[in-house]
């Protein structure tokens, strides 16, 4: 039986396509990782029949290519050898909300929208990357360690336990999950602890980009929705001016969210999805914007938020910095505005925020100490110049880590990726860029594309073991062959 | 024991004859190890090395490890050797004491420290606390390593904000069985810069440990930064003079309350609440039985004291909750948290009672192993972790199973364990410990491991997650199969990685020291050699 | 033997190598660089240098399971018996390491193979002359200076001991000199003073020790003296503690008290007869000596069983150095005008040893004077003091030998020496 009838086995017919329009919308995405097709995309809506299709690509040493997302970013999910795409997106269940401990179970297919009003209509809400695409899988992004907005939360990850087909053939839980999951199952276990059993599993499918297995749901942390709420706005000319003040604030616990973004990112969260109102905005922003939230906890909101305001003006005169504002001059609202643009999906209604400049964006992102950051915001705009890539363009984003223990440092290039010439100069840009940014340390957790052509030659110990390791998880090597070192 | 002529001849080249030790004296203090509940079993079965060694590099650490993979010969590495695990349980074995390796610096801005596999909690505490920093000390005692802690167990109540000992780690440089080195994390690109341990791609710390580790079955640390968090350390004050050492606590920046219920579900509905507050550095309950053994004067005293009081305690149920409170933003931040915590505490009910102002035990836990103290052994018959809920469901039962066992176990009352939050509340630790003399009748510690055994199994019963993973006696051969055999799979790593079986065998399965076990043992007979 | 094995056997079983022993009281641990506690074990770094290795071999010779050699050997004798290791292990575990490790050395006697050869030349000179440099013993006042005359017959009796009175004369001489100025009679043994025995004691010659201490017991009680005072920590602690033990008998059987001379000088400072007129302008730190610190708590002699949960019939007092003496030297130093007291790191019942005790000096003279360059390190990098200043004239020794090895610029002093400038006399 050719592969195809073995799918349609699997999945029904509804569920199988080798339709090269369709296996089109697979072969690429919005990063510059060159398209490549696949064979098949099955979608398959339960982990029996995941395992099946694992199975099946067992034995013809077909390609999985596991994609969970309507829209992808980074290239993570383009074959490299053809296959069949695992498209987990009818698996959009959020199977259950655990308000007692904080946690909900989620399948592969529920997006960030779809999360976020499941959990506000019980007053929670999920642990947001900035900007989220709304048909962007939560799944995916918590397993692909997007960064949290939030450093307050010290212990960072928001993964917790899960389930997953393991190359080999089998359905694996990780965690407490192992022993089981609460939600009136009848077991003693509610699947909360994310270590075990034996070894921590779940981080080798953790930044995996597909190549180690395919989850069928995890359970991931979710949070109390704040009621009340205060933001600031502290303008800098230059991003090393913000740096003290972020360990500061770091080594005080205070806030929320915590983020620096220079004027055109901060222009294209705040746009109504157009060219014009972005470089309208531009023109009314500080070439940097460190934004706290303060929130309240459930007891007593408007007092930690008092104490909180006190601790950041402390720390702002400490520094001599009089730049501690609650509003963005020309920009009435804001201050309610940021809050629900940070706690929210992007609206589908709107343009993404990263396309609106200019059509797309190309992302360079990695982590590195805070000091450090401004260091990378001069080379790397510096490159941009160099490929006569107007410096002011390049989007910027400092993410504190946990208190300000790391950071996560992205730059973003806009381009119209109808434009050929563009889409060249953003190749050759991006390559250098990420080239120059590595020999300064940047460190990328997460190489994605071109990214691991760079860094796995370097780590000749690491990817020895990491290729022996999934020899041992994926010895037909199955899962995403061809990416990263594989 | 011994090992071949030219093997230690090899050893001795790469150290220099001062670290190295064939004498019978040395290896006598290096068969049984510390802590464990198999420790009286291994009277018969432990083990002296063949030699013990003293490396002082990671350098030395590889080549060691080529001599033994040349030569066949198992090792074994140690930290403080507080576990029994380290004891040698197949012949002629090279003991690897990493002591010398004490390496120790504090990145202050960015909150991380790295260290070599000899530096010790409460060093590393020292230097951080004078730094506004602060680690975690875990359960067992600062006097454990740093690395051999993170990689094997690391469970403490100020994992409520800090995570457990797991997530603590962040670049790591890692000798494997072969003697191949590997790094984690960003030093895997700058062998300089410990600063974060994610992998590249792939999280490869999920290979180094899991629930637990391997016990030293999987090759030897030489390096790791442990991620250290904000803590106004320069405010204690050290005070008195042993056995009443402690701090000082500085009420206006750090604080315990404590709240006494006629419950554990009461103890657990508050640790809830105050955790949705977001209000705390360390959220746990503590038995009582700590109580007796901080104040007790003597064993005698303790023994005394505790059977004329457990009549009463029986009947009255207390359970304590306690909560640290600690002014990271300074004194209003301990205003308005203490202002939560009466709220809190005024709803759900409990009788609030401000803490002493003096640590002991639990930011450089100086009284750790008076647990020891009224027994002559401690172990936990329970050790869990999932959310508060399920700890709280398995803690009940696990006091009944205790009590089936007592004697020989101290008879103790209540919920005889501590539970702890973690992450803030979205995670939870729950331990019943247990106390016996594992020595003076032979059979009281037989009797213990039948306990152990059917406490395993009474969590696969209950479908709650046994904790006990690691491979300390016959767990993982036992929840194995229900876990997805997940013991197999670690074994069919281990095997890649130390194709000469030589990295502490027979880690990660270990024997069942004699106990009828009533299992099929059959999987694991392709790795008995 | 006067320790029963048996009585300690629960506890060298049930070490649960904590390792506490090797460690200053993690409260008290206030850096890398001097967290440690156990000479023994800091310097020779393999456990069978610290006290839960110890345990391991005690068991093995008990158990017959191991051979003597002279490695063995080391590894029994190479410690000062300083009592950090008993500190640490009573804090939390309960156990009482101290008897174990002097339990072997009283079997290794026994059997024939111990003390070391250096420790046997020792005890031959303390055989033959009553005094442990092997000179004749009725000369062992002439260290008395001129303007100092013992009473024929007093309440107080000054117990000279070895060093001070044939070594370092001028610590006897201070110290008889300061009782003088403070108005107290006191009587001295003379050449019926014997060597106390301690270093007999601690390297496992226990006749011998009790040959001294039924000699010096008589001596004392025949000289009617009530309160016996000490200027050597050795001595202070041997009739203090190990004359009871050797004798069967408690501290408060003894028929007199004894007190060490800083808790004697410290009681006249507060009772006013002690005053301290001329500055002495030195930054200084003190080291509290181990047997004047946590090891002088009184003994309370014990028969019974151990049974089970290690509990002894009747209850056992514990000895957890609670209750030494660290606060009469400091109100001393601390009452000296011009003189700045700093405190090392690792102070009182924490006090890292000087390295002299137990034997160690006479056999392994390169583990004390590495242990006393640890604890001069310690002065320097913690305090910047000019002196260290101790009230035992072994741990003087010691640092001076040490100070001479390394070309040290601090210097050392005994208590007795500072408290004699500060009173207006120097000689």
């Amino acid at each position: 039986m050719a592969v195809k009838e073995k799918l349609v086995k699997i999945v029904g017919s509804k569920n199988v396509s080798d339709n090269p329009k369709e296996l089109e919308k697979y072969s690429k995405d919005y990063s510059i990782c060159s398209p490549r097709t696949p064979n098949y995309v099955a979608r398959p809506q339960t982990a029996e029949e995941i395992l099946k299709i694992v199975q099946l690509a067992n034995e013809t040493s077909t390609p999985l290519i596991p994609s969970s997302s309507g829209v992808h970013l980074t290239g993570g999910a383009i074959p490299n050898l053809g296959g069949i795409m695992v498209d987990l997106s009818k698996m959009n269940k959020v199977l259950y909300i655990d308000e007692h401990n904080r946690k909900a179970r989620i399948q592969p297919g529920v997006t960030w929208s779809q999360l976020q009003t499941a959990l506000a209509k019980k007053g929670y809400m999920p642990l947001f990357p900035l900007g989220a695409h709304p048909q962007k899988s939560v799944l995916t992004s918590h397993l692909e360690r997007e960064r949290i907005l939030i450093p307050r939360f010290e212990f960072d990850e928001p993964l917790l336990t899960t389930e997953v087909v393991w190359p080999r053939g089998e359905i694996f839980r990780t965690g407490a999950a192992a022993a089981g999951i609460g939600e009136d199952t009848g077991s003693v276990a509610r699947g909360a602890f994310p270590h075990g059993p034996g070894l921590d599993w779940w981080r080798m499918f953790q930044g995996a980009q597909g190549t180690f297995g395919i989850l069928t749901w995890a359970n991931i942390k979710i949070e109390i929705l704040p009621e009340v709420n205060k933001a600031f706005f502290m303008p800098f000319d230059d991003a090393g001016d913000a740096i003290e003040l972020m360990y500061r604030i770091g080594r005080k616990v205070i806030g929320y969210e915590l983020l620096l973004l220079n004027r055109i990112d901060l222009a294209a969260l705040l746009s109504d999805g157009t060219t014009k109102d972005i470089e309208d905005l531009k023109g009314m922003l500080a070439p940097w914007t460190l934004i706290l939230v303060c929130s309240g906890a459930p007891v007593l909101p408007k007092e930690r938020i008092e104490y909180e305001e006190e601790t950041l003006r402390e720390i702002a005169n400490e520094l001599s910095l009089s730049n501690v504002q609650t509003s963005i001059a020309g920009l009435p609202g804001v201050e309610r505005r940021i809050v629900d643009i940070l706690r929210s999906a992007w609206p589908k209604d709107k343009t993404y925020w990263k396309w609106a400049y200019k059509g797309v964006s190309q992302d360079l992102f990695f982590l590195t100490t805070m000091e450090k950051a401004p260091m990378f915001v001069d080379a790397v705009t510096n490159i941009a110049a160099q490929f006569d890539y107007p410096m002011a363009d390049v989007g910027c984003y400092i993410q504190p880590i946990e208190s300000g223990r790391a950071c996560h440092c992205e730059f973003n290039f806009f381009y119209d990726p109808a434009n050929d010439s563009e889409v060249a100069k953003i190749k050759a840009l991006y390559a250098e860029a990420a080239r120059v940014a590595l020999g300064l340390g940047a460190f990328y957790s997460r190489p994605y594309g071109m990214l691991a052509d760079l860094v796995y030659p370097r780590a000749t110990g690491y990817t020895m073991m990491l290729k022996k390791t999934k020899n041992v998880i994926d010895p037909n090597n199955i899962m995403n062959p061809g990416r990263l070192c594989f | 024991m011994s090992i071949l002529k030219e093997a230690y001849q090899a050893l001795e080249s790469i150290v220099g004859p001062e670290f190295i030790s064939d004498d019978p004296g040395v290896c006598e203090s290096y068969r049984k190890g510390g802590y464990g509940k198999n420790r009286p079993a291994l009277e018969g079965q432990a083990l002296k090395p063949a030699c013990v060694i003293l490396p002082g590099s990671t350098e030395e650490v590889r080549q060691i490890l080529k001599v033994c993979n040349q030569y066949k010969i198992a090792f074994i590495p140690i930290g403080c050797f507080g576990i029994t695990t380290q004891a040698p349980k197949v012949p002629d074995v090279v003991s690897i004491d990493l002591k010398r390796m004490d390496y120790l610096e504090i990145d202050e801005k960015n909150m991380y420290a790295t260290v070599g596999p000899g530096v010790i909690y409460a060093q590393l505490q020292a230097e951080c606390l004078k730094r506004g920093l602060a680690t975690e000390g875990p359960g067992c005692g600062v006097g454990a390593t740093v690395i051999g802690n993170h990689l094997n167990a690391g469970v403490g109540p100020l994992e409520y904000r800090m995570g457990w000992a797991q997530r603590r780690m962040l670049g790591v440089e890692w000798v494997l069985p072969d003697g191949d080195i590997v790094t984690l994390g960003s030093t895997s690109q700058d062998d300089e810069d410990y600063f974060w341990g994610e992998g590249l791609g792939p999280d490869l710390r999920g290979v180094l440990r899991g629930t637990f580790g391997w016990q030293g079955g999987l090759g030897i640390v030489t390096k790791m930064a442990t991620k250290l968090f904000p803590f106004p350390g320069q405010e204690l004050e050290r005070t008195g003079v042993s056995p009443e050492t402690g701090f000082n606590l500085p009420p206006h920046l750090i604080k315990w309350i404590n709240v006494f219920y006629p419950s554990i579900e009461e103890a657990a509905n508050a640790m809830f609440e105050l955790s949705k507050a977001q209000v705390g550095m360390a959220l746990m309950t503590a038995p009582f039985t700590w109580r007796y053994f901080s104040k007790a004067e003597s064993k005698e005293s303790f023994h005394q004291r505790w059977h004329q009081d457990l009549p009463k305690l029986e009947k009255d149920n207390p359970h304590m909750m306690r909560i640290m409170l600690v002014g990271l933003a300074g004194t209003r931040q301990m205003e308005y948290e203490e202002r939560v915590v009466r709220d809190v505490i005024g709803r759900v009910g409990g009788d609030l009672r401000e803490g002493r102002p003096f640590d002991e035990s639990w930011i450089n836990n100086a009284d750790a192993h008076r647990i020891m103290f009224p027994g002559g052994a401690e172990t936990s018959m329970k050790f869990h972790f999932d959310s508060l809920d399920a700890s709280m469901e398995l803690a009940k039962a696990a006091a009944e199973l205790k009590r089936k066992y007592t004697p020989p176990l101290i008879a103790d009352y209540g919920i005889p364990g501590w539970l702890q939050m973690g992450d803030f509340g979205h995670v939870a630790f729950c331990e019943i410990l247990v106390y016996f003399d594992p020595t003076t009748d032979p059979n009281d510690c037989y009797q213990h491991e039948v306990g152990f055994v059917e406490s395993t199994r009474q969590d696969l019963e209950l479908r709650a997650y046994c904790g006990l993973q690691g491979s300390y006696g016959p767990e993982p051969q036992i929840i194995g199969p229900a876990y997805g055999d997940y013991h197999l799979k670690e074994k069919e790593l281990q095997e890649v990685f130390d194709p000469n079986g030589i990295s502490n065998p027979p880690r990660p399965l270990d024997y069942a020291f004699g106990i009828d076990l009533d299992i099929d043992l059959s999987p694991m007979d392709k790795y008995k050699k | 033997m006067l320790i029963d094995f048996e009585t300690y056997k629960w506890d060298a079983q049930n070490c649960i190598r904590c390792t506490n022993c090797k460690w200053v009281d993690f409260i008290w641990m206030a850096s890398l660089r001097f967290s440690k506690l156990c000479p023994s074990n800091a310097k020779y770094l393999f456990d069978s240098y610290a006290a839960n290795g110890r345990y391991d071999i005690a068991l093995a010779m008990a158990e017959n399971r191991i051979e003597y050699s002279p490695k063995l050997l080391e590894e029994i004798y190479a410690c000062t018996l300083g009592g950090a290791c008993d500190v640490k292990c009573l804090r939390n575990v309960g156990l009482e390491p101290s008897q174990v490790l002097e339990w072997m050395r009283q079997k290794a006697v026994d059997d024939g193979q111990g003390p070391m050869p250096e420790h046997k030349a020792v005890a031959d000179k303390i055989s033959k002359n009553k005094n442990r440099y092997g000179l004749d013993n009725n000369s062992r006042a002439k260290w008395l200076p001129a303007d100092v005359k013992p009473a024929e017959k007093a309440d107080v009796l000054y117990f000279v001991g070895c060093n001070s009175s044939f070594k370092q004369k001028q610590l006897a001489q201070a110290t008889a000199k300061l009782l003088k100025a403070t108005g107290t009679e006191f009587m001295i043994l003379g050449e019926q003073e014997w060597c106390c025995g301690n270093q007999l004691y601690n390297t496992g010659l226990v006749d011998q020790a009790r040959e001294a201490a039924e000699h010096n017991l008589k001596a004392i009680k025949d000289s009617g003296a009530k309160t016996v005072i000490a200027s050597c920590a050795e001595c202070f602690q041997t009739l203090k503690v190990l004359y009871p033990k050797i004798m069967g008998k408690s501290t408060a059987d003894l028929g007199f008290e004894v007190l060490h001379f800083t808790e004697y000088m410290d009681q006249q400072l507060q009772a006013g007869k002690l005053k301290f007129n001329t500055p002495v302008n030195m930054r200084v730190t003190y080291q509290d000596p181990c047997r004047l610190g946590r090891m002088s708590e009184p003994w309370t002699h014990w028969e019974g069983k151990r049974g089970k949960y290690g509990i002894f019939d009747p209850p056992k007092p514990r000895r957890k150095g609670t209750n030494g003496a660290y606060e009469p030297a400091r109100n001393i130093l601390n009452a000296i005008p011009g003189l700045q007291v700093e405190e090392m790191e690792r102070r009182k019942d924490q006090a890292w040893c000087c390295g002299a005790g137990g034997g160690v000096k006479d056999a392994f003279n390169d583990l004390a004077l590495w242990s006393a360059q640890e604890r001069i390190e310690e002065a320097k990098e913690t305090t910047g003091a000019e002196a260290i200043i101790s009230a035992c004239p072994y741990c003087k020794e010691n640092f001076n030998d040490a100070i001479k090895a390394g070309k040290e610029k601090i210097q050392t002093y005994d208590i007795a020496e500072i408290m004699l400038q500060a009173i207006g006399s120097k000689k």
